[in-house]
């Protein structure tokens, strides 16, 4: 188990603010936040890149705050992949075990096969690192990270400067791997959708403090901050007051002059909290169990590839998102009337 | 067809660029003309006869070999202190950055009083050393110390910068991947900047021949390429020191370029 206590750091622009955390065996751990958070530095403290100015840094009960880098066996990998450029492929992945004492070349050479070929890299063994496409790169610093059959294994941002399709492949890769030898983990992005599908556990950081801890499901359906809430998709968000109304066994939410409902039990200032994917446009008010029904006037409408955000005016502006059949059937266009439908349980609120 | 191609090279680069290169023509013949001109002052033979003379090559052995221990010493104790700006922030580095720069800025003819000052026998350096038996009036080491003194600050300024080049996240990988600093250094840190280093050195060592002003002061003899120049001007005039002062041109310029192909990086092996 690898523990952070009570984690400070000043360097450059970044402030780490008394981090606590917990990370388990085995654990796949997603640390969430916008650029600048300091989650890199955050990682380079756990790797022994820089000193904390205060707190303990823990491992499986031994204190490595000050233990130098190359005794904590954390394998490291980067963003820009950071291979030696004078390197070929396959003494980038040598490099780690080589440095070990006593370990006689016949073995270097088998690790190195047994992994050029665990993550499909054969034919680029005897390449030098610029001449590889940023998929390949990864997949030769993942390989240079895991051979030294690392206790904590630190990823910062090792899917940002690829293209999808290779995103896709690797970020399977990764899991697939992490199930083989299950290090530690610690997993840094600012990518949402990344941190769902990869993670066990993640922590959202934001100013360099953890805002939030929890598993995926808990972080994106339970936000517990405005902040949070924002960052993991929830794009409209608005400020009004509570009042819970017993009848209906619905708290009524006044934002301006419009009311809509929600399911939770709610008093005083709350923020409300709506997906833009939950929403359904119509052109007459819908018959069913939505609670929220509200009128209002399409002011924008973006193309974002594959669905469209459509900005309506209701008091305020919503943000929708809708399939291109959809707006087509609907027939909507700048400045068509629509009623926009959403459950009182698709909202969520943070008092 | 001629003219069209002209009108066309004409539109495509535009008037600023040829003015540009009308200016760097203009320069290179301000700078390189001279040199060319004084090669063609002197009869081919007898160049070759004064180049072969003893006293000639004996003068030039002493800049070169002289430089090459001055560039050594400047490696030695320059390159830590290159990696010490290159990678730590530090209170008075800017401070400590402008005096590495103020051998350049002092005029040499100074440069080699403030030496004979410090390094005669009677001067605080020089009795230091002269406890182990140096001293540095007219002596090869003198002429290293005048060397070092003006040409170290190239060496160190240029490691500095290619120590900047490198991608910081290499150093940190070979951390992580076991390596303690002192290994870290060689395997990352030198072995991705050696051909920058060299080309320092190589900057330095040259600055060191070329060097006439602290050279003669401190240590006139034994005699430098530039110093046998300037007593045969003093002693004989001009035409007299021609032949020496086209050799050593010729002969720099030689061991310049000999250098810098050796020195010239493989292009797979530059950073991705």
């Amino acid at each position: 188990m690898l523990e952070l206590q009570n984690i400070s750091k000043k360097w450059q622009d970044f402030n780490l603010d008394n981090i606590n955390l917990a990370i388990n065996e085995g654990e796949f751990f997603v640390i969430l936040g916008p650029s600048g958070a300091g989650k890199t530095l955050l990682l380079e403290l756990i790797a022994g890149i820089h000193y904390a100015d205060k707190g303990k840094i823990i491992y499986n009960g031994k204190d490595i705050t000050l233990l130098p880098p190359h005794k904590r066996n954390c394998g490291f990998v980067f963003q820009d992949s950071a291979l030696f450029p004078n390197k070929k492929a396959w003494k980038n992945i040598a490099y780690g075990i080589r440095l070990q004492k006593r370990i006689k070349y016949k073995k270097v050479m088998e690790k190195v096969i047994e992994f050029l070929k665990l993550f499909k890299i054969e034919h680029v063994a005897n390449r030098y690192p610029s001449t590889l496409s940023g998929g390949e790169k990864q997949r030769v610093a993942l390989a240079r990270a895991l051979i030294i059959n690392p206790n904590i294994l630190l990823l910062d941002e090792p899917l940002a400067s690829v293209d999808y399709n290779t995103m896709v492949q690797l970020k399977g890769e990764i899991k697939r791997i992490h199930k083989k030898f299950k290090p530690i983990t610690i997993y840094v992005t600012h990518n949402r959708l990344e941190a769902m599908s990869l993670a066990d556990r993640i922590a959202v950081m934001n100013k360099g403090k953890i805002v939030q801890v929890g598993t995926p499901d808990e972080i994106f359906r339970n936000p517990q901050s405005e902040f949070v809430a924002k960052f993991i998709g929830f794009d409209n968000i608005f400020s009004g007051t509570a009042k819970f109304n017993k009848e209906i066994g619905l708290s009524e939410i006044q934002i301006d002059s419009m009311t809509i409902y929600s399911a939770d039990k709610l008093y005083g200032n709350v923020k409300v909290c709506i997906r833009p994917e939950d929403i359904i446009l119509s052109r007459q008010p819908l018959k069913s169990s939505m609670r929220n029904v509200i009128n209002g006037t399409i002011v924008k409408i973006d193309d974002l590839g594959t669905l469209f955000e459509v900005s309506i005016n209701i008091g305020t502006i919503i943000k929708v998102l809708i399939t291109q059949n959809a707006l087509l059937d609907l027939g909507l266009s700048v400045g068509s009337k629509t009623y926009v439908n959403f459950k009182s349980a698709a909202l969520k609120t943070i008092m | 067809m001629k003219i069209d191609k002209l009108v066309w090279k004409y539109q495509k680069y535009g008037t600023f660029t040829i003015f540009f290169v009308f200016l760097s023509i203009l320069l290179i013949l301000l700078l390189i003309g001279p040199i060319v001109y004084i090669l063609f002052q002197e009869d081919p033979m007898v160049i070759l006869q004064t180049m072969s003379t003893d006293y000639v090559i004996q003068a030039i052995i002493n800049s070169f070999m002289c430089s090459f221990f001055s560039t050594l010493l400047a490696i030695i104790l320059g390159v830590p202190m290159a990696f010490l700006l290159a990678k730590y922030d530090f209170p008075g580095k800017g401070f400590l950055d402008s005096l590495i720069d103020l051998p350049i800025l002092i005029p040499h003819s100074v440069a080699g009083i403030i030496l004979l000052t410090a390094y005669s026998n009677h001067g605080l350096f020089g009795q230091f050393f002269n406890l182990f038996g140096f001293t540095f009036f007219d002596t090869y080491l003198g002429i290293i110390i005048g060397m070092f003194f003006v040409s170290s600050p190239f060496l160190i300024k240029g490691t500095r910068d290619t120590f900047l080049m490198v991608n910081p996240n290499y150093e940190k990988a070979a951390r992580t991947l076991g390596a303690s600093r002192f290994k870290t250094f060689i395997d990352v840190n030198i072995s991705l900047t050696w051909r920058g280093i060299i080309s320092s050195a190589i900057l330095c060592w040259a600055r060191g021949v070329s060097e006439f002003g602290a050279v003669y002061i401190l240590a006139s003899i034994p005699i430098t390429g530039p110093v046998l120049v300037y007593f045969q001007f003093e002693g004989s005039g001009l035409s007299a020191a021609i032949p020496t002062a086209i050799s050593l041109v010729l002969v720099s310029f030689f061991i310049f370029i000999i250098i810098k192909i050796i020195n010239r990086t493989p292009k797979n092996r530059r950073e991705a």
